[in-house]
């Protein structure tokens, strides 16, 4: 047997590529919250369409060298959408967007192409922490006040309006207004304790 | 006043990103302001977190990579066992190999798979485990019996299908890979399809397919 078979050196390794469905697999989380976060108001395109067909591409190009994957993989994700809203079709669709939510490129890595990709991953990795602790925060307001933490989710997680929560819990709009105006103020003071400050 | 503030405040929560969100806010009470920004603040934290990846098994892209497991594809133990043997691939150097191409394996997990039966190693990580022992996927794989549900079924009339056959075979020659792996991608990716809505029918799960492949096609083609 030759004992140099079963160890892997460095010069092996550095020969391997990486598998991209290995990649997809570690970096999908970010990907989907990016394309999220991007098309939240674009009733055109989905999330999963946009990272197939990024994924598609890379499949079919793989990149000669990486250096970071995630913020390889968020800046095609980006840009695909980018191109979606700048064809023919999405033109005004784009305009309006961009006008309609100033706060999501900032937030999850910044909307000029010339951006630092490492600091964009620094970003969009310190904002999946705040989303994690929020969810924590949220997890402890449904002990606190289960039927506050379901309206506020339904609300404004997903994007219900009070009068469809209200229909569905029985009780009028302006009650499920109020349950959710409540259990903001409960999820900063939970954020706050948990020193996230908004 | 107040209450008039309140009101706006209400509607501010329920407005969506966008120009409306901006005029109610601008009509608040510069005192409230900072007071109604952090609530928005809030509401859109709860939003980003409601809005993560779908769960593995119902991601149609994953689906498409070989990264959902499938119990028609799974790591047979006596298989790798062997073909490591043969190959002369230790369980930490496979593990490293693997590590080196982006999967997170320890040693103990090729041990466990070496032992046990693996059904959550799935198939993309079947194929990179075949190449790094010098083998091929299917000599990895323990057929077993697919658990029968509806949905499963519609799945399998259709993979009976030319049309299904014809498409899984383009998904191979694109992919390079074999004939059941492209197989086994394409059901878990018709499978993750259907979880993203209503129950679709045989044709607008194929066409879904078809446009996969024909995307993957035509990505060659430039």
């Amino acid at each position: 047997m030759d004992p140099r078979q079963d160890v892997v050196s460095e010069a092996d390794v550095s020969t391997v590529s990486l598998d991209v469905a290995a990649v997809f697999l570690k970096h999908r989380e970010a990907m989907y919250r990016v394309a999220y976060a991007m098309l939240r108001t674009d009733h055109h395109n989905q999330a999963v369409d946009v990272i197939g067909e990024v994924m598609v591409a890379i499949l079919k190009n793989p990149p000669d060298s990486v250096g970071n994957w995630e913020a390889y993989l968020v800046r095609a994700v980006q840009n695909k959408i980018r191109d979606l809203w700048k064809s023919a079709a999405h033109r005004h669709e784009q305009l309006l967007l961009a006008e309609a939510t100033p706060t999501e490129g900032d937030r999850l890595g910044g909307d000029e192409v010339e951006d630092d990709p490492a600091s964009e991953v620094v970003e969009l990795l310190s904002r999946q922490q705040t989303v994690q602790t929020v969810r924590a925060a949220m997890a402890e307001m449904e002990a606190w006040d289960p039927q506050a933490a379901y309206v506020l989710w339904q609300c404004a997680g997903l994007e219900r309006s009070s009068q469809q929560v209200a229909d569905e819990l029985g009780i009028s709009g302006s009650r499920v207004r109020q349950i959710a105006s409540k259990a903001r103020k409960k999820l900063i003071s939970l954020l706050e304790a948990k020193e996230l400050h908004l | 006043m107040n209450e008039e503030t309140d009101r706006l405040l209400e509607r501010l929560l329920e407005a969506p990103p966008g120009p409306q969100r901006e005029q109610i806010l601008a009509r608040i009470d510069a005192n409230r302001r900072e007071e109604a920004l952090k609530l928005l603040d809030a509401g859109d934290l709860v939003w980003e977190a409601a809005h993560s990846a779908p769960p593995l098994e119902k991601d149609p892209v994953a689906a498409m990579l070989g990264v959902v497991p499938d119990p028609n594809f799974q790591l047979d133990a006596k298989a790798l066992a062997r073909a490591c043997k043969t190959s002369r691939v230790k369980p930490t150097a496979l593990a490293s190999r693997l590590n080196a191409r982006g999967w997170k394996i320890d040693a103990s997990d090729v041990f466990r798979w070496q032992t046990r039966p693996a059904p959550d190693v799935p198939p993309a990580l079947i194929k990179a485990i075949a190449e790094e022992v010098h083998s091929e996927p299917e000599r990895l794989v323990a057929r077993s019996q697919p658990q029968r549900t509806a949905l499963v079924e519609v799945a399998e009339n259709i993979a009976a299908s030319p049309r299904f056959r014809d498409l899984v075979q383009r998904f191979a020659t694109i992919r390079q890979i074999s004939v059941e792996m492209a197989e086994s991608a394409m059901k878990s990716r018709m499978l993750a399809t259907v979880h993203r809505g209503d129950m679709p029918d045989q044709e607008q799960m194929l066409a879904s397919l078809e446009s996969l492949v024909h995307a993957l096609e035509t990505e060659q083609d430039r």
